[in-house]
C-alpha cells in the first residue's frame, strides 16, 4: 500500500512538493528564520553579523598569523579569507541542512501524529531557511569585496544558477536523513562526523591543484567539491562556471532528489508507529 | 441515501497497530520481508501487534451528531483518527465529505515552541484557507479563544484549557463541514464548554455533521442524534443515544466475570434496535411507566447487578455491623435504576454483637464528585433508641422522593450508639450503595437536584404592556 499523495513515477514529484503546498513552506521556512533569534535583543542582526565576524577570524588568523595565500598571484591577507569564505558558505549550508535533517521529523511529533500535515514539505521549509543564510553570507562577502579584492566580478550573476544545481541534492540529503533519521537514532552522531569530513576533503580549505596528482580527481567523488568550485569561480575568481560539469552535477543531483523523495514517501507510513 | 447526502462512511474498518521494541525495526519491517520473499526465505515479524479496532462499518448523514462512547482503551481515538486522516487503516476504507476539522485528544497538532499566532496561522493553512481567509477569519478566532497576550506565547506556556481554547476556536473558525471532538473540551472551564456547546448547536444547525467522543453520558444524550458503543474495537449497538448510553453503563458497572455475557447481550440486540437509529425524538424509558394519580409514577425501574460502587470505604466496627445496604421499591423490589419523581427506599440492616444504648442510624447522599446532597437520621439525640440488646438486628430504612437528576449518587450508612458515657459511630460506610437516575424524556431539570420546577415562557409584547 503506497501512501504518496505524489506521483513518484514523476521525476518532478519533488517539486511538486513544494509549489503545492508553497504557503505553508514559506511560513515555515520564515518562522525558522526568525524563531532561531527569538528573544535575542538584535534579532536578525545575528545573520549578518555572524558571518562577519566569521570572516574578520578568518582574515586574522589565515592572513595576518598564517600567512596563507590561496595562489601566488597576491599578497593580500584578505585573499586567503574571503576564498575560504565563499567555500565555507556552501559547505555550511549543506551541514547545517543535514544536521537538522536527522531530527527534523522526530523534532515534530506532533505534525506526524495529530494533524495531517505534508511532511515531505519540512525538507524545503528546511532548505528554505539554509538558503536565506546563504544569502545573507553571500551578501556579506559581495559587500566586502570590492574594498579587498579591488573589484566585483560580473559573474556573480551566475551564482544562483549554482546554487540552483546544488538544492535537488540538499533536498535530497534531507528527506533521506529525515526518514532514516526517525528509525536509526545513532545517525545524528554519524552525519555530524560525515559533513566535517566532507568539508575537509573539499577544495574549501586548500586549491584543488595543491593536491598531489595521483589523488587530485578524487575530490571530484565528493558531492560539495563542484558547487565549491564554481562559487569560488563566480564570486571570486570572476570565472563562469564549468558549464560541462554542472550540467552533469544537476542531472544527478535531480535523480538523487528523485529518488530520495522517493524513498521518503514509501516509508513515511511508519513514522506514527515509531515517534 | 443518496451519494452526496453522507458525511462519513466507513466500511470494514480495522487497525492493527504494530509495536516495535526499537525504531530501527520497523525500517527492518519495510524491508526484510520483501527481500527474504524474494529469496523464499520465510519472513519474521519484527513487531508485537495489537488490534485496536476490529471491522467497523457505519454511515454518518450531513447534519447529523454522532457521539461515540466506551471504555477506556475501547479504541474511540483511534477510530477518529482514521476518519481524521492522521493514522492509516490496517483493513477497510473511510471516505469524508467535505473539509474536517479535529480536536484530537491531548492538541490538534500545534507545534508546542510556536506561538499561538504562528500557529493559529499553520493550522488556518493546513485546513487550506487562503492568505485572506486567514486574515478575516483571524479576528473571530481571537475573540473566541479569549486568551489575551498569550497569544503571542509559545504554547508549550499554556494551560491546558488555554489550549483546548485556541485550538476549538481554530476549529470552528474554518467552517468545516465536519467537526470532529475527541474529549477535548473537558478540559475547559465550564463557561467555556457552555460557548462551545452553544458553538456546535450553531455549526449544527449550518448542516455541518458533528462526531464526538464523550465520557459524559448527559452530553451525549443531549447533544446527539445518535450513538455508538465501542468496545474493545468492536462497534457493539448503536441507535438512539439512550439506548446506547444504558447499554455502555450497564458494560461500565459490570463485573468483569459479565462481561462476555453482556457484551453478547448487547450485540445480540443490535438488530430490533436498530429501528430506532435515527433522529426521531427518543422512545418512552420503559414500557411500566404508568401513572398513579397522584403525580408520584411507580416504578419502572430497574437492578443492574454491576452497579455496585468501587469506592465503598467501611471504618473499622465496635459492636455492631451495617450490612445490606440496598434501595427497593414501595413494593419491595430491589432496583437500582430510578425514575426521577418516583419514591424509593433505602434500606439496610444492623447486627449487634454487644449491647449498645441510644442508639440512631443515618444516611446521606452524594453526589460522583462527593458533595452531600441530602441527608437523615433516625432521630435526634435524646429520642434514640434506649437499648439495642447484643445478638438483635436492626431494620432500618428510609423512604426517600427521588428529586435527583440524571446520574449516579452514592449512599452512606452509619450507626450510632453507646456502650458507656460516649456516643459514638459503632459502624460506617462510605459509599455502600449506589444507583443510577435515569434521563427521562421531557424533564428539563438541569445539574443535580429535579425539584420538578415548571418553567414557563412567553413573548411579552412592548406595545401591549
Ligand atoms: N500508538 C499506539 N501503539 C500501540 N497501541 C496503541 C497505540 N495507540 C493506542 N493503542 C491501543 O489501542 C487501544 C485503543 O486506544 P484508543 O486511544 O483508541 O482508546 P480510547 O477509546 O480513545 O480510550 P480513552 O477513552 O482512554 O481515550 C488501547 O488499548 C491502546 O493501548
Ligand atoms: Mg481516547
Amino acid at each position: 500500500m503506497t501512501t504518496s499523495a505524489y506521483s513518484l513515477i514523476d521525476p518532478l514529484s519533488p517539486y511538486q512538493a513544494l509549489t503545492r503546498h508553497f504557503a505553508l513552506v514559506v511560513q515555515m521556512a520564515k518562522r525558522d528564520v526568525t524563531g532561531r533569534y527569538r528573544g535575542s535583543f538584535a534579532g536578525l542582526f545575528w545573520s549578518f553579523f555572524n558571518p562577519l565576524l566569521m570572516l574578520v577570524v578568518y582574515t586574522f588568523v589565515f592572513g595576518v598569523i598564517f600567512r596563507s595565500r590561496w595562489n601566488e598571484q597576491t599578497t593580500s591577507p584578505f585573499q586567503y579569507a574571503m576564498v575560504l569564505f565563499a567555500g565555507l558558505n556552501i559547505s555550511s549550508f549543506f551541514s547545517e541542512c543535514a544536521n537538522r535533517a536527522t531530527t527534523l521529523i522526530i523534532e515534530n511529533t506532533s505534525f506526524v501524529k495529530r494533524v495531517v500535515f505534508p511532511l515531505e514539505t519540512l525538507t524545503w521549509s528546511t532548505v528554505g531557511s539554509g538558503v536565506f543564510h546563504l544569502c545573507v553570507s553571500t551578501i556579506v562577502l559581495l559587500v566586502i569585496s570590492p574594498f579587498f579584492m579591488g573589484q566585483l566580478p560580473w559573474t556573480v550573476i551566475f551564482f544562483p544558477i549554482v546554487v540552483a544545481c546544488f538544492l535537488p541534492f540538499v533536498a535530497g540529503i534531507v528527506w533521506l536523513l529525515a526518514s532514516l533519521g526517525v528509525y536509526l537514532r545513532d545517525l545524528r552522531q554519524v552525519t555530524g562526523i560525515v559533513t566535517m569530513t566532507l568539508m575537509f576533503l573539499a577544495p574549501i580549505l586548500y586549491p584543488r591543484t595543491l593536491i598531489p596528482i595521483p589523488y587530485r580527481e578524487w575530490l571530484y567523488l565528493n558531492p560539495l567539491t563542484i558547487i565549491v568550485e564554481a562559487s569560488q569561480n563566480v564570486l571570486i575568481w570572476g570565472q563562469p562556471p564549468a558549464w560541462g560539469q554542472l550540467g552533469v552535477y544537476v542531472l544527478a543531483s535531480g535523480l538523487f532528489a528523485w529518488l530520495a523523495f522517493a524513498w521518503f514517501e514509501q516509508t513515511r507510513k511508519g513514522f506514527a508507529d515509531v515517534v | 441515501m443518496s451519494s452526496d447526502d453522507f458525511s462519513i462512511r466507513v466500511e470494514g474498518l480495522s487497525k492493527r497497530y504494530e509495536i516495535y521494541a526499537r525504531p530501527v525495526d520497523r525500517l527492518k519491517q519495510m524491508i526484510l520481508p520483501r527481500v527474504q520473499r524474494g529469496l523464499h526465505w520465510p519472513a519474521r515479524a519484527w513487531f508485537s501487534e495489537f488490534w485496536a479496532l476490529h471491522d467497523v462499518s457505519f454511515n454518518v448523514r450531513k447534519g447529523e451528531t454522532v457521539g461515540i462512547v466506551g471504555r477506556n482503551g475501547s479504541g474511540k481515538s483511534t477510530l477518529l483518527q482514521m476518519i481524521c486522516g492522521t493514522l492509516t487503516p490496517t483493513l477497510g476504507t473511510v471516505a469524508v465529505n467535505g473539509r474536517v476539522a479535529a480536536l484530537l485528544e491531548l492538541g490538534a497538532g500545534f507545534n508546542p515552541e510556536f506561538t499561538g499566532r504562528e500557529n493559529v496561522r499553520l493550522s488556518g493553512l493546513l485546513y487550506g484557507l487562503s492568505e485572506q481567509e486567514l486574515k478575516a477569519r483571524f479576528d473571530a478566532i481571537l475573540d473566541f479563544a479569549e486568551i489575551g497576550e498569550f497569544i503571542d506565547q509559545p504554547v508549550k506556556t499554556y494551560s491546558s484549557g488555554m489550549y483546548v481554547r485556541l485550538a476549538f476556536a481554530v476549529a470552528i473558525n474554518v467552517s468545516p463541514d465536519v467537526l470532529v471532538l475527541d474529549e477535548a473540551l473537558s478540559v475547559g472551564d465550564e463557561a467555556f464548554q457552555r460557548k462551545c456547546f452553544a458553538r456546535i448547536d450553531q455549526i449544527r444547525a449550518s448542516g455541518a455533521t458533528v462526531l464526538f467522543v464523550s465520557h459524559a453520558a448527559g452530553t451525549v444524550i443531549e447533544l446527539c442524534n445518535r450513538a455508538l458503543l465501542l468496545d474493545r474495537g468492536e462497534l457493539l449497538t448503536e441507535g438512539s443515544p439512550k439506548h446506547v448510553v444504558s447499554r455502555y453503563q450497564k458494560l461500565l458497572y459490570s463485573p468483569v466475570d459479565k462481561h462476555e455475557s453482556i457484551r453478547e447481550h448487547i450485540k445480540a440486540g443490535k438488530e430490533t434496535d436498530a429501528l430506532e437509529a435515527g433522529t426521531g425524538p427518543p422512545a418512552p424509558i420503559a414500557a411500566g411507566a404508568a401513572d398513579n394519580g397522584s403525580g408520584k409514577r411507580w416504578d419502572a425501574s430497574s437492578f443492574e447487578e454491576g452497579l455496585i460502587p468501587k469506592s465503598t470505604f467501611r471504618y473499622d466496627s465496635s459492636g455492631a455491623s451495617i450490612f445490606d445496604p440496598h434501595i427497593e421499591t414501595l413494593d419491595g423490589r430491589r432496583v437500582n435504576i430510578l425514575q426521577p419523581q418516583c419514591e424509593y427506599v433505602y434500606a439496610y440492616r444492623v447486627r449487634f454483637e454487644w449491647t449498645a444504648s441510644n442508639v440512631r442510624c443515618g444516611m446521606l447522599i452524594r453526589t460522583v464528585t462527593g458533595l452531600e446532597l441530602a441527608g437523615c437520621i433516625t432521630s435526634w439525640r435524646g429520642e434514640s433508641l434506649p437499648d439495642v440488646e447484643a445478638g438483635s438486628e436492626l431494620e432500618v430504612r428510609f423512604l426517600f422522593p427521588c428529586l435527583f437528576a440524571s446520574g449516579a449518587y452514592f449512599l452512606n450508612a452509619g450507626v450510632q450508639g453507646s456502650f458507656g458515657e460516649e456516643n459514638v459511630y459503632l459502624d460506617r460506610w462510605i459509599d455502600g450503595a449506589m444507583f443510577k437516575v435515569i434521563h427521562e424524556p421531557g424533564r428539563l431539570a438541569t445539574t443535580t437536584m429535579d425539584l420538578d420546577i415548571k418553567p414557563a415562557i412567553r413573548v411579552v409584547n412592548r406595545e401591549a404592556a
